[in-house]
């Protein structure tokens, strides 16, 4: 039997299950693919009474604007610095979070612990925003703190060093012990044997931990690396949107924020599409060759 | 296994059958009638039906008690072509039927300038000049005839393309002040700029509050969308500071009859000189440039602040009942310039389109004329007590009741099924009912009654804001549409004036570079927005 015969059969034998998958298969064409035509109106001066198909062509004119537009360069810089950092950060603590958790003895601490540091990630930052602005204002709890130890208040979100801190560890703060609950899967399913080995080998807990729970955890931190190398253009719409101003312009606005401003604000959605082709691009090409490079120096394949 | 898999093929199965049901909804037949001998007057509609549009006895937005009042009136048959949930859907159909070249509704309304610059420039919506002149009553004529330049939203070519409504003109705004702090520092309610410093000073310094410590500043205020006024920061604002002369973001009139941009004039330095004086002195919260409204007004809802500036309407929020200290509303001070001025909300926030093919504007001014009887407060309309009754009030003992466990089936906002979706307010009406109130008489109308279950002291700033509020409101007179700098540059610029006046306020750089601020504002696009600004008020008051 050849090959193409096989895979004909396979096919065949499969049908039903196919068949199954078809209305996802259209529903993903429909929504997530049809849409993609819009980006024309990148390439275009759209108006939309003209539509895709009458508007003016004009090339890469608003891709040229992008880049020469005066404040485009800094908050192109701003998101990459603000990404970056969440990035490295949103892997590393839940992971050094979730290795502790691991070597708790006591079963309902460990949840209790577990369920309360995940609560954050449900709250909204319109919500967080508010409360936010409360614990770190010149009268807030973390202020009154550090006046406690004799130093000078800190204006957290209206300064633009801190403002980039702030963010971050929010962020983090948030997130960690959500994302922390991939990890304590992936160490739940290590082979006990391995330990039991590891022990008899002399290794305490910590040696342990270092060459039996973090080699069996390398493939699901490439894949939380690589995918999340995908927003290295998004350091958060939602965050930043509620808890950035004036004062902070310089460090905290991000393409996001700018493209709302400019584009949503005095509606040129040529310009706004074209900023978001952009980003889809990077983080294609990113992800691509972070798939590469997990693949070669950790074997390890998606797909 | 396999039950669960049966499970999702039904699953999507329904899935797939019910977004291809909804997309053979979409093509809906036209629905253009002939007109009749007798008026049979069909209107079509694009509708917002959200979720705070409540339905009883089986009605629904195409026919209901509002509906059938305006056919047993006018021989109006509403017709919903189309209905959507939010307000943003609803631009966003509308953008679609332009896009698609399908038909527009015979009548919509829209707020959003760029979108109706569209819908104009289409060649779609009607001129209504004729229309209004032949068929608009005479109270909504002598109306329009008050505020002529209401119509200049409107206007392409000296013509009107639309029919602007008002808005209230009724709460902006007061300053409301700490009385017994006042009354226990000996210190009477501040008029001009000095004497708004001596209170503000004492209140920070002389520990009104009188726990002991330096814990309370003089005003409140919200700087988190920079140095605005109403239009983008709606309270605890600091535009009155600004005086008259020039209020930041609004363009107004020079003396040589063009607009000019208020952030640029030379009476806004002075303003943010003082605002950074007062940062640095502590009569403002640090925080000012991260809170937003909400939050800045917290601190004069908790006791902090002895004087927030900000609309009548401040007293139901964020104000309550728990305030246990005596406030009170007194007139805005007289700002930099020495007039007393602030930044008004716009003469209108929304407009009437009509479609070029619709044939009963008579019908339309006929019915606009009755749904905005409220809105003229005129007490013999027939919608004095409410809307409809049994729905929004009920009648007992000859007197209208808006308790809401008294009627029956529960209560419903029937002015929501009317086609504006909201009651038409005109200029400064509330504002003349609810003074009234304030100065302690006795309510008489339908709407003196109804108005005097709210706040006393919603009464008491409106009686005060009335003393002055048609000398001192500043009206916004650019209300085109974004001119092509504008929509290029607008974003730049207002960063770079919401960069520069928070670096004045908190002392980060000198109010010198004021003065750099407003070269590199005419350099980058400023001056070109000015000019196509002019352009645009000159065309508009053309014709006129």
């Amino acid at each position: 039997m050849t090959e193409g015969k096989k895979i004909r059969r396979g096919l065949f034998r499969h049908l039903p299950l196919h068949l199954i998958i078809l209305p996802s298969v259209i529903c993903l064409l429909i929504f997530n693919y049809a849409p993609m035509a819009g980006l024309v109106m990148a390439f275009q001066d759209y108006k939309p009474r003209l539509g895709l198909l009458k508007s003016a062509w004009v090339g890469f004119e608003h891709f040229q604007y992008m880049f020469t537009y005066p404040d485009s360069l800094q908050v192109i810089y701003n998101t990459l610095i603000i990404a970056a950092f969440k990035i490295v950060a949103n892997i590393v603590v839940p992971i050094v979070f979730a290795l502790l958790l691991n070597e708790v003895r006591k079963l309902v601490f460990k949840r209790f612990v577990q369920t309360l540091v995940y609560l954050p990630h449900f709250l909204s930052w319109v919500i967080l925003g508010g409360i936010l602005t409360d614990i770190l204002g010149n009268k807030g709890i973390i202020n009154q703190l550090i006046l406690l130890l004799g130093a000078e208040p800190v204006f957290f979100l209206g300064d633009g060093t801190w403002f980039r801190v702030t963010v971050i560890v929010s962020d983090v703060w948030k997130e960690f012990g959500f994302s922390a609950i991939i990890y304590l899967a992936a160490m739940s399913g290590i082979n006990m044997s391995l330990y039991e080995a590891a022990e008899i080998d002399g290794a305490g807990r910590f040696k342990q931990t270092l060459h039996v729970t973090l080699p069996a955890m390398v493939p699901v931190i490439l894949v939380v690396g690589t995918l999340s190398l995908g927003n290295i253009l998004n350091a958060g719409f939602d965050q930043i949107f509620n808890l950035y101003n004036p004062l902070v312009y310089k460090t905290g606005d991000i393409i996001d924020t700018f493209v709302y401003r400019v584009g949503l604000m005095s509606g040129s959605f040529s310009f706004a599409t074209a900023v978001g082709l952009f980003k889809s691009v990077v983080s294609f090409v990113l992800i691509v060759a972070a798939y590469r490079l997990a693949y070669r120096f950790g074997n390890y394949r998606i797909f | 296994m396999k039950k669960r898999i049966a499970k999702q093929t039904a699953m999507a199965i329904v899935t797939s059958s019910l977004l291809l049901s909804a997309m053979g909804c979409s093509q809906e037949p036209n629905s253009v009638k002939e007109e009749g001998a007798s008026r049979e007057a069909i209107i079509t509609l694009g509708r917002v039906v959200g979720s705070d549009n409540k339905f009883k006895n089986g009605e629904s937005i195409e026919d209901n008690v509002h509906t059938r009042w305006a056919k047993e009136k006018f021989g109006i048959d509403f017709k919903v072509d189309w209905s959507v949930g939010t307000g943003e859907a609803y631009d966003t159909r509308l953008r679609l039927l332009l896009n698609s070249n399908d038909k527009l509704p015979d009548v919509f309304t829209l707020n959003n300038p760029t979108l109706e610059n569209q819908v104009v420039d289409s060649g779609k919506v009607m001129d209504i000049g004729e229309a209004f002149e032949k068929y608009a009553s005479p109270r909504l004529k002598e109306l329009y005839s008050q505020y002529p330049e209401v119509w200049n939203a409107v206007s392409y070519d000296g013509q009107h393309y639309g029919l602007p409504t008002f808005n209230a003109n009724s709460s902006f705004s007061v300053l409301w002040i700490r009385q017994d702090w006042l009354d226990q520092l000996g210190l009477k309610p501040p008029t001009t700029m000095e004497e708004m410093e001596t209170v503000m000073d004492a209140f920070v310094n002389k520990d009104p509050d009188g726990n002991g410590q330096k814990d309370t500043i003089g005003l409140s205020l919200s700087l988190k969308k920079g140095v605005t006024a109403v239009k983008d920061t709606y309270m605890v604002s600091s535009d009155f500071l600004f005086g008259q002369a020039a209020i930041p973001t609004y363009w107004t009139e020079a003396a040589d009859g063009n607009l000019q941009y208020g952030s640029i004039q030379p009476t806004v330095k002075e303003g943010l000189v003082k605002l950074s004086e007062w940062m640095s002195k502590g009569y403002l919260d640090k925080d000012a440039g991260i809170m937003d409204e909400a939050k800045a007004a917290e601190s004069f809802v908790q006791g902090k602040s002895g004087m927030v500036f900000g609309p009548t309407w401040m007293s139901t929020y964020p104000f309550n009942q728990d305030m246990g200290f005596d406030y009170r509303p007194i007139p805005v001070p007289a700002g930099v310039d020495g007039k007393v001025g602030f930044g008004s909300e716009p003469q209108s926030s929304v407009r009437f389109y009509f479609n070029k093919d619709f044939k009963h504007m008579d019908a339309f001014f006929d019915y606009l004329d009755a749904i905005m009887g409220p809105g003229f407060y005129d007490p013999d309309s027939e919608f004095a007590n409410g809307w409809a009754e049994g729905y929004d009030y009920v009648m007992v003992d000859g007197e209208p009741v808006y308790d809401q466990d008294k009627i029956p089936g529960g209560w419903i906002d029937v002015k929501k099924y009317s086609i504006y979706g909201n009651d038409i307010q005109t200029p400064k009406k509330e504002l003349e009912v609810m003074a009234k109130l304030g100065r302690g008489e006795t309510p008489e109308t339908p709407y003196e009654k109804y108005f005097s279950a709210r706040p006393k002291k919603w009464g008491e700033a409106a009686a005060v804001l009335e003393t002055y509020l048609d000398d001192s409101a500043v009206f916004d007179r650019y209300t085109g549409p974004p001119t092509a700098t504008m929509v290029q540059k607008g974003e730049l610029l207002r960063r770079m004036e919401n960069e520069a006046f928070m670096e004045i306020i908190y002392g980060q750089k000198s109010p010198d570079s004021f003065d750099a601020f407003v070269e590199k504002w005419k350099s980058s696009g400023g001056d070109d927005i000015t000019k196509e600004v002019n352009e645009w008020y000159q065309a508009v008051n053309a014709k006129e």
